[in-house]
């Protein structure tokens, strides 16, 4: 990936981007969350310090799904009343961008998609609703009260939302998985599938003392 | 589909014997009721002999 | 980034040192010196529970902290439970070990009574369904027939759990099988997990976990237990069904050669009260051809409400065998009531076995009444008759081990279901309940 360079306005250390279409970073030093706009960088807040996941994914994590090989580039960390998880931002060698959903090691691998036709508000949704989607049909499984936590890497847009975000997750019958995501309106959808990790054909994963 | 080979087995044996058996003519009452009868014509006078009476049934109405 | 640490913590309840295996997995830990419960998630520490003595504190089979390898991969165990449901006022009790690896995530090892089952998360949702009026869940293509509905309660554990664990917890927990696999729902008030279990035997987990102790041997039959015959009563069926069409091959070949030839026939007529018709006298020699087979003789007469008495005796010309066979042929009829009615017949066969070939003659007697209308009689020798017996013989003896096989095998499901909500007949249970043997 581009080695694209430039300095951190809030405290002067280098960032390098991994993905050169990055919109928003976050700087490791310093954690200030740092949306760009072109090879000028504006600080929009702090990032906490992301906690340590448990996962074996880190920034920079390459990777094979479906034929098409990726990084891992980026992070949003989530928390929810029961635990937190992470969404890795994976950017794909087609220039595409896909999310990889890490949750007390369960990973779905999704990507964006857009809607057959519009999405429930989230007012309105609730568990056994269904939905098609290209060609399937997919049952609400859970809607999840999620707050944000922070942010590492780089993503494709300026994100900060507050408050609670809800999160629906729906499964079909084939086994797919699909998500609304509330944090902006309209709704975003993204649709993909459970994964297991040796599926991804992951390199440069984290090392485990005793593993 | 592998085939129980012991019950192949078993069962030609068991075909093979009823073909025997078959073929042979044997029947359940195989035992054949021999009673040291003459052993040709030329002993047999055709008169009294007390084992041509040992299988006879009496009937009668 | 650098390698991810281990983690330890001291128990806020009784200050013993805690080492987490499953790094920042850990959602909450037991306590091994005090059993509480341990809030674990990140830097928080809280005590959940205390340890309320319900029962004796239970010992794993397989040690916590012992890796192993499993299915190709490390796996070490970081959690044990034990957990309880209740049905016709017994507790019948299983445990739960969870498995750890950072790279592949999380599984169980189940043991109840000695039956041991691997068991992972699905992520998907089954569809339910039934099959003649019994409820299924049907995934990837697997049909799972719903064999238990319960409330599981968690009343032990040990060890760390990626989830906030509460002894006390209680789940509803619906078994379906497709042996070997089990299909679990597990539901909460928010939400369904499915899990999918593979029976396996004891013995194996014990070497891959490398334990020394023995585990207990498995007692009576669990729910996704395979049939130790399955498939075999197919196999011999279709075994069946090749001998059997070698069996009719067999009869078609008997029945269409030439067979029961006639060798010698004799008539005469019976003059009741005529004593010279009761001399025995000899019939002309005969050939019967050979190998040696049966001979069938028929002895027909015009009897009606009379009998006559025929006494055979085959003398072999040159060997002097001799056969002895005394028939009856009688005929009687009448009205009784106007209902007819008929006794008897006016023939009869007999067949002697495995005559050699040879020439033979035969003596004959005959015996009858002393008044009444003549008789006329004939008797004819027929050589190797075609018969059925042995090919009924054949046939029951063929089909004696398929239906012996079918009704183990059939046996072994009823012994299954007998342990499900759906046990067949005999027992006079409610729906919610499995059967009344109390020796689970």
């Amino acid at each position: 990936m581009t080695g694209v360079q430039t300095s951190c306005p809030n405290c002067g250390a280098t960032i390098e981007f991994r993905w050169a279409q990055a919109v928003q970073t976050t700087c490791e030093y310093c954690r200030s969350v740092l949306v760009r706009h072109d090879l000028d960088l504006t600080k929009v807040g702090t990032s906490t310090v992301v906690p340590l996941t448990p996962s074996p994914i880190q920034l920079g994590t390459e990777g094979r799904w479906h034929d098409r090989d990726f990084v891992v580039v980026g992070r949003l960390v989530y928390r929810w009343e029961r635990g937190g998880w992470s969404e890795w931002h994976c950017r794909f060698s087609d220039d595409t961008s896909g999310w990889l959903s890490d949750a007390q090691a369960d990973y779905v691998m999704s990507r964006p998609a857009t809607p057959d036709r519009p999405l429930p508000s989230s007012d309105d949704v609730s568990p056994g609703d269904t939905f098609p989607h290209g060609g399937e049909r997919f049952v609400l499984a859970s809607i999840t009260m999620a707050s944000y936590v922070g942010t590492e890497g780089e993503l494709p847009f300026a994100y900060a939302p507050s408050g609670l975000v809800p999160f629906a997750d729906a499964r079909s019958t084939a086994g797919n998985f699909a998500t609304i995501d509330y944090s902006e309106t309209p709704p975003l959808l993204f649709v993909g599938e459970p994964v297991e990790l040796r599926q991804l054909e992951l390199r440069n994963l984290r090392t485990f003392e005793g593993w | 589909m592998t085939l129980p080979r012991g019950y192949l087995a078993f069962g030609v044996v068991v075909l093979i014997g009823a073909a025997v058996l078959e073929y042979r003519g044997f029947t359940f009452a195989s035992a054949q009721q021999s009673n040291g009868d003459p052993r040709s014509i030329r002993n047999n006078p055709g008169s009294y002999r007390s084992t041509y009476y040992g299988t006879r049934s009496t009937y009668g109405k | 980034m650098t390698s991810v640490q281990a983690r330890g913590l001291n128990c806020p309840n009784c200050g013993a040192a805690i080492q987490l295996r499953s790094f920042q997995f850990a959602a909450s830990v037991v306590c091994d010196s005090c059993l509480a419960t341990l809030d674990a998630s990140d830097a928080n520490v809280a005590v959940l529970q205390t340890f309320e003595k319900t029962m004796a504190r239970a010992r794993p089979l397989i040690p916590l902290g012992s890796r192993g390898t499993w299915k190709g991969d490390p796996w070490d165990v970081i959690g044990f439970q034990v957990r309880q449901i209740t049905v016709d006022g017994i507790n019948y009790r299983w445990q739960e070990y969870l498995l750890f690896n950072p790279f592949r995530g999380f599984r169980y090892l189940s043991e109840y009574d000695g039956h041991w089952n691997d068991i992972i998360a699905v992520r998907g949702i089954p569809e339910g369904g039934s099959v003649s009026g019994h409820p299924t869940a049907t995934w990837r293509d697997t049909t799972f027939k719903l064999f238990q509905t319960s409330s599981a309660t968690t009343v032990f554990a040990l060890g760390e759990f990626p989830w906030m664990l509460n002894v006390g917890d209680v789940v509803t927990v619906k078994d379906h099988v497709a042996p070997p696999f089990l299909l679990s729902a597990e539901e909460t008030d928010e939400e369904v997990t499915w899990s999918l279990g593979e029976y396996v035997s004891g013995e194996r987990i014990r070497a891959a976990f490398k334990v020394t102790e023995p585990f207990p041997s498995a007692r009576g039959t669990f729910a996704n237990q395979p049939n130790p015959l399955a498939g075999t009563p197919a196999r011999y069926w279709q075994a069946f069904v090749m001998l059997a069409v070698a069996l009719l091959v067999l009869v078609g070949l008997r029945l269409g050669t030439a067979g029961g030839r006639l060798a010698s026939a004799v008539d005469g007529v019976f003059h009741p009260g005529v004593a010279t018709d009761k001399a025995p006298f000899v019939t002309d020699p005969f050939t019967l051809a050979g190998p040696t087979s049966n001979v069938v003789i028929t002895s027909s007469a015009t009897v009606d409400g009379s009998w006559l008495f025929v006494g055979m005796t085959l003398v072999n010309d040159s060997t002097g065998q001799v056969i002895d066979v005394g028939r009856e042929v009688s005929y009687y009829h009448g009205v009784d009531e106007g209902e007819s009615w008929s006794e008897g017949s006016r023939s009869d066969d007999v067949r002697l076995g495995a005559v050699p070939a040879g020439r033979w003659f035969m003596r004959i007697e005959l015996d009858g009444p002393d008044a009444g209308r003549d008789i006329d009689w004939r008797i004819e020798v027929r050589r190797d008759q075609p018969g059925l017996i042995w090919w009924f013989a054949a046939f029951v003896l063929l089909i004696v081990p398929p239906v012996i096989v079918s009704l183990r095998s059939a046996a072994f499901e009823t012994t299954r279901w007998a342990e499900s909500d759906f046990a067949p007949a005999s027992s006079d249970d409610s729906d919610d309940s499995s059967s009344s043997d109390s020796d689970d």
